[in-house]
C-alpha cells in the first residue's frame, strides 16, 4: 500500500503556503507571500496579511496540485496550522482547510505551527530521532523544545521572554537603514563585517539569569544596546560601520541561541539538534551550529532555507506523521488558537 | 440545479436549495464564531437536505459588506468548496438577501461596528453600491425610508426599523430566480486596513 497523500495549509503570518506530501516525500510546496505589501509598514500588518491569504488561497491550492500532479480528490487528509499565529490570518487557512475536508469528505488535522517547523525536516533528512532537541527561531517565535514524540509529546524547555529572534533582526535592520524583512539583509551585510568589532551583550547568560532562565532567551536588551551604540557613534560624528554592526549583532544572537541549544542537548542527554524557523535560514547560524554540534558530538539537522521559512509542506509533513501513527483527527468545529501551546500538537 | 449558499457577513448562515425547490437552511447568530461554525453548519445542512455533496451544482456566496474577519470565512469557504467540487461560484451582495425577503422599497442596514452601519438602497433592485455611514447621516439622506435588516434596531434613538435576519436561503432563492445582481467573488470590505506607516524612530539615548 502506498503512503498517504496529505495536503497542508499554512497561513499563520504573511505566507500562504500549500504543501503536498506522500509519506515523507515532498510533492509540492507552493508559497504566495504578501511580504512586499508589509515592507513600508516595517512589519507584518495582520489585516493586510489576512486579505492576501484570501486572494491567494485557491490559486495556490491549484498550483500545488499541478506541481504535485495530483487531483484534489486523491488527497487522503487535510492538515492546517491552527496556531500559534495571527488570529485573522490563521482563520483564513483553517476555514479553507475545513471547506476542503467537507467538500472532499476527508479528515482534518488542525496542527501546531511550531511542531510543523520541527517535523518538516523529515522531508529532507528522514525520520526524526526521538527524543530530539528542537530550536525554533523566527519572526514570531524563539523556542527550545524537547521532542520525545512529535505527534503527541513535545515539551517546552525555554522561549524568548521578550522579542523573538527574527523580530530583533527586523528592528536592527531598520535602525541600520536596511530593508524589511531584516534577516537576509543583515546576513548579507554581516558577511563583510567583523563579528568581533563590537562586544554586544549576551542576554540571560549570566549565572544569576541562568538560575531562572537557563533555556530562555531575551533580545530586548541587545536591541537597545545596538541602537544606543549606533546613536552614540552618530552623535560623535563617526560614520557607522553598518557591516561591523550587523556582524557583531548577528554574532550575539547566534552565540546565545547556540549556547542555549547545546546546553539543552547536553543536559538532557540528547544527541540530535533540529533547527527550524525563518532565522534558521541565517548563514552564520547554520555554519556556527555545524561547528559547535561537531565539537559536542551532536548530530545537527537543519532543513534547506526554503523549508525553514513558513510553508505548507511542513504542515503536510506533520499531518502525514499524524496519519501514519494513527492519531485522532480534529473535530470540524475546532477553533484557531493564536497562542496555541506547544503541548498541544493537534487542535 | 442544486445550490449551496453561504453567508458570514452577519453571524453564519448556510442553505441548500434543491432543484425540486426544497430549501434547507440553518443559521447561527454568534458573532466571531464563523471559523468554528461554518464548516460544521455546511455538513449539517447538507445531511439534512438529503443531498450528496457531489450533487451540488452551484455555490452562492454573500460577499458582504460585513466585518472583515468573519466575512472572509464565508468567502474562503465557498471559493475552496467550489474549486474542490469543480462547480461554478457566484457572488451576491449580502444585503440583497434581506431586500429580496422584504420585497418592498427599503434601505437594508447591517452592523458595521464603530458606530456605523453598512447599507444599500433598494427599489425592486439595488440602487448603487453598498456603503458604510453613521446612522445620523443615513437618516438625513433618507428621512422617509423603511430601514430593514439586522442593523435596523441598533440605534433606536436615530433609526427605528424592522429587524430582519440575513438568511443564506434567500441568497439561494434570489440566485435561482435569475434576477440576482451578480458581483465579483471578492469581499466588499468598504474600509481600508487600519495600518499606519511608522514615523521616525525615537532616540534611545
Amino acid at each position: 500500500m502506498s503512503e498517504p497523500l496529505i495536503l497542508g495549509i499554512e497561513t499563520s503570518c504573511d505566507e500562504t503556503g500549500i504543501g503536498i506530501v506522500r509519506g515523507t516525500t515532498l510533492l509540492a510546496d507552493e508559497v504566495a507571500s504578501s511580504v512586499d505589501e508589509h515592507a513600508r509598514f516595517g512589519g507584518v500588518v495582520p489585516e493586510i496579511a489576512s486579505r492576501a491569504h484570501l486572494e491567494a488561497m485557491v490559486p495556490t491550492i491549484e498550483r500545488a496540485c499541478k506541481t504535485a500532479n495530483i487531483k484534489l480528490d486523491d488527497v487522503e487528509a487535510i492538515a492546517v496550522t491552527s496556531g500559534p499565529g495571527l488570529a485573522g490570518a490563521l482563520l483564513v487557512g483553517v476555514a479553507a482547510a475545513k471547506s476542503l475536508a467537507v467538500a472532499l469528505g476527508k479528515p482534518i488535522y488542525g496542527v501546531n505551527h511550531l511542531a510543523a517547523h520541527v517535523c518538516v525536516d523529515q522531508l529532507e533528512h528522514g525520520p526524526l530521532d526521538e527524543p530530539s532537541v528542537a530550536m525554533l527561531v523566527s519572526g514570531g517565535h524563539s523556542s527550545l523544545l524537547l521532542v520525545p514524540d512529535i505527534t503527541e509529546d513535545v515539551i517546552q524547555l525555554g522561549q524568548t521572554i521578550d522579542d523573538a529572534a527574527g523580530e530583533a533582526f527586523d528592528k536592527i535592520a531598520r535602525v541600520l537603514g536596511l530593508p524589511f524583512p531584516g534577516g537576509p539583509y543583515i546576513d548579507k551585510a554581516a558577511q563583510t563585517g567583523n563579528p568581533n568589532a563590537i562586544d554586544f551583550p549576551r542576554g540571560l547568560t549570566s549565572p544569576k539569569d541562568m538560575a531562572k532562565h537557563r533555556f530562555d532567551v531575551s533580545f530586548s536588551g541587545l536591541k537597545t544596546a545596538v541602537a544606543r551604540w549606533i546613536e552614540t557613534e552618530q552623535r560623535s560624528g563617526n560614520a557607522v560601520m553598518v557591516n561591523d554592526v550587523a556582524a557583531s549583532f548577528q554574532e550575539a544572537v547566534v552565540d546565545v541561541l547556540l549556547r542555549k541549544a547545546i546546553d539543552a542537548c547536553l543536559s538532557n542527554d540528547v544527541g540530535t539538534l533540529v533547527i527550524g524557523g525563518g532565522v534558521a535560514a541565517n548563514s552564520r547560524l547554520r555554519s556556527e551550529a555545524a561547528q559547535r554540534c561537531q565539537e559536542h558530538n551532536i548530530s545537527l539537522r537543519i532543513p534547506r532555507p526554503g523549508l525553514c521559512t513558513d510553508n505548507g509542506a511542513m504542515v503536510a509533513a506533520l499531518g502525514s506523521e499524524l496519519v501514519k501513527r494513527g492519531r485522532d483527527a480534529s473535530q470540524l468545529s475546532f477553533a484557531t488558537d493564536s497562542s496555541m501551546n506547544i503541548t498541544n500538537v493537534v487542535a | 440545479m442544486n445550490v449551496i449558499a453561504i453567508d458570514t457577513s452577519v453571524g453564519v448562515s448556510v442553505a441548500i436549495l434543491r432543484s425540486n425547490g426544497e430549501l434547507t437552511q440553518s443559521q447561527a447568530v454568534d458573532h466571531g464564531m464563523q471559523g468554528e461554525l461554518t464548516a460544521d453548519l455546511i455538513s449539517q445542512v447538507v445531511a439534512k437536505s438529503g443531498l450528496a455533496i457531489a450533487e451540488v451544482t452551484d455555490v452562492v456566496v454573500g460577499v458582504g459588506p460585513g466585518p472583515f474577519t468573519g466575512l472572509r470565512v464565508g468567502l474562503v469557504t465557498a471559493s475552496v468548496f467550489a474549486h474542490a467540487r469543480g462547480v461554478p461560484i457566484h457572488g451576491i451582495c449580502s444585503l440583497d438577501a434581506i431586500a429580496f425577503d422584504y420585497e418592498k422599497p427599503c434601505v437594508v442596514v447591517t452592523d458595521a461596528r464603530r458606530k456605523e452601519l453598512y447599507w444599500a438602497r433598494y427599489e425592486g433592485k439595488r440602487i448603487d453600491e453598498p456603503q458604510v455611514s453613521k446612522p445620523e447621516d443615513l437618516l438625513a439622506q433618507f428621512p422617509d425610508a423603511e430601514f430593514v435588516g439586522p442593523g435596523a434596531q441598533l440605534y433606536p434613538d436615530v433609526i427605528s426599523g424592522k429587524a430582519l435576519e440575513l438568511k443564506a436561503g434567500s441568497l439561494a432563492k434570489l440566485f435561482a430566480s435569475g434576477t440576482a445582481q451578480l458581483v465579483d467573488v471578492s469581499p466588499m470590505y468598504l474600509r481600508k486596513p487600519d495600518a499606519v506607516e511608522p514615523t521616525n524612530r525615537k532616540s534611545v539615548l
